[in-house]
């Protein structure tokens, strides 16, 4: 692509099936999420994209429709091989781990009338809890000194954990104005 | 589970994820909101155990949707919940693609970025909330997420393993 800078990054993805092989390497590779290890492969492995580059794909992958892990492999398929590298892309992050994690599931679910399985499931159970408690809380540390932001965050998790509403409703009414407040505050 | 049920399955992921701003782990909520508390399809049991098995196992996050469908209604329900909550994402970055790089897109980016990350920390609180406050085994189950916010933040044991552990721990004491 002519907008790559020669300097950062070497030779895009030829085919669709380099696209598809990369992405099942990544994902077959991630656990606790798969941010690090696309960054590895797309940026140090493959340099497809410079630093730079991948924060930026990265910035428009979270704000746009869509989980960021998702929205990231469509972007970088699409920006090299259009359509078909968005989906090759794609398939080739969600197709391998979709069927190792069926198998497991369905292993799992042989043995569900076993108690030890039953206890071991309800640690990881916990445990995996421990781990989105303590997502959640390094996010809301970034937030420090935003009282705007703290307030947002606030009034999101009192409608969505406490108020149960949808969170189409929380997006259309307190994330247009959370919206508009950012726009307001840096109108330039 | 008939077809008609299966598509709104579909078409429910499929409109959380035009709203997920973020991971697909903050819209935890919603999703047991319409899975478990209103159509029954799962017990909140089930609903943990899903995402217990996607964390341990190798993949992005979003396989938690992939066990959550396929619990409900097989090999269809995966493909329901995991295509339902990818498919916007190959329509979307088109738009983008068009509009390129252009100043006023990257400035709106921005002011998108600023304004929807907070919400999206409160969804992800909510997720907490939701698990925290239904753990198994009551202080049991507190003990361990204790133990493991506790790790993370003290050490830097991989993730994947405290899972690990605290699956054979878990298998070894009366719940």
């Amino acid at each position: 692509m002519a907008d790559v800078p020669p300097a950062e990054t070497g030779p895009p993805p030829r085919s669709t099936s380099e696209l598809f092989m990369s992405f099942a390497w990544i994902s077959m590779q991630s656990f606790g999420g798969a941010l690090a290890f696309i960054e590895r492969t797309v940026v140090r492995d493959k340099r497809w994209l410079s630093p730079k580059e991948f924060l930026g794909l990265y910035a428009v992958s979270q704000v746009l429709p869509g989980p960021t892990g998702i929205s990231f492999c469509v972007l970088l398929g699409d920006r090299f091989l259009g359509l078909r590298g968005a989906v090759a892309a794609l398939a080739g992050f969600l197709l391998l781990p979709s069927m190792l994690i069926i198998g497991i599931a369905a292993l799992f679910q042989q043995f569900q009338h076993v108690p030890q399985v039953q206890g071991a499931l309800h640690g990881m159970g916990a445990a995996s809890v421990g781990l989105i408690v303590t997502t959640a809380a390094r996010m809301a540390r970034t937030l420090r000194g935003q009282r705007i932001g703290i307030a947002v965050a606030v009034l999101s998790f009192a409608a969505v954990g406490l108020g149960r509403l949808p969170v189409s409703t929380v997006m259309l009414t307190l994330g247009v104005l959370s919206v508009w407040l950012a726009w307001r505050s840096h109108p330039q | 589970m008939s077809t008609a049920d299966l598509f709104a399955l579909f078409l429910h992921f499929l409109s959380l994820s035009v709203f997920a701003t973020g991971g697909a782990m903050s819209l935890a909520s919603d999703m047991h909101r319409y899975v478990v508390d209103q159509n029954g399809y799962l017990t909140h049991t089930d609903f943990v155990n899903s995402i217990a098995l996607a964390q341990a196992a190798p993949g992005p996050n979003i396989m938690f949707v992939t066990v959550m469908g396929w619990q409900i209604a097989g090999v269809q329900g995966a493909l329901a919940t995991t295509l339902g909550l990818s498919l916007p994402a190959l329509i979307f970055p088109f738009v983008v693609s068009r509009l390129g790089r252009r100043a006023q897109f990257e400035r709106a980016l921005r002011v998108m970025q600023r304004g929807l990350g907070p919400v999206a920390i409160g969804l992800m609180v909510s997720t907490s909330f939701l698990l925290v406050r239904e753990a198994p085994g009551i202080w049991k189950g507190a003990a361990i997420i204790a133990a493991t916010v506790a790790l993370l933040a003290l050490t830097r044991i991989p993730p994947v393993l405290l899972i690990f552990a605290a699956g054979a721990l878990g298998a070894f004491i009366p719940w």
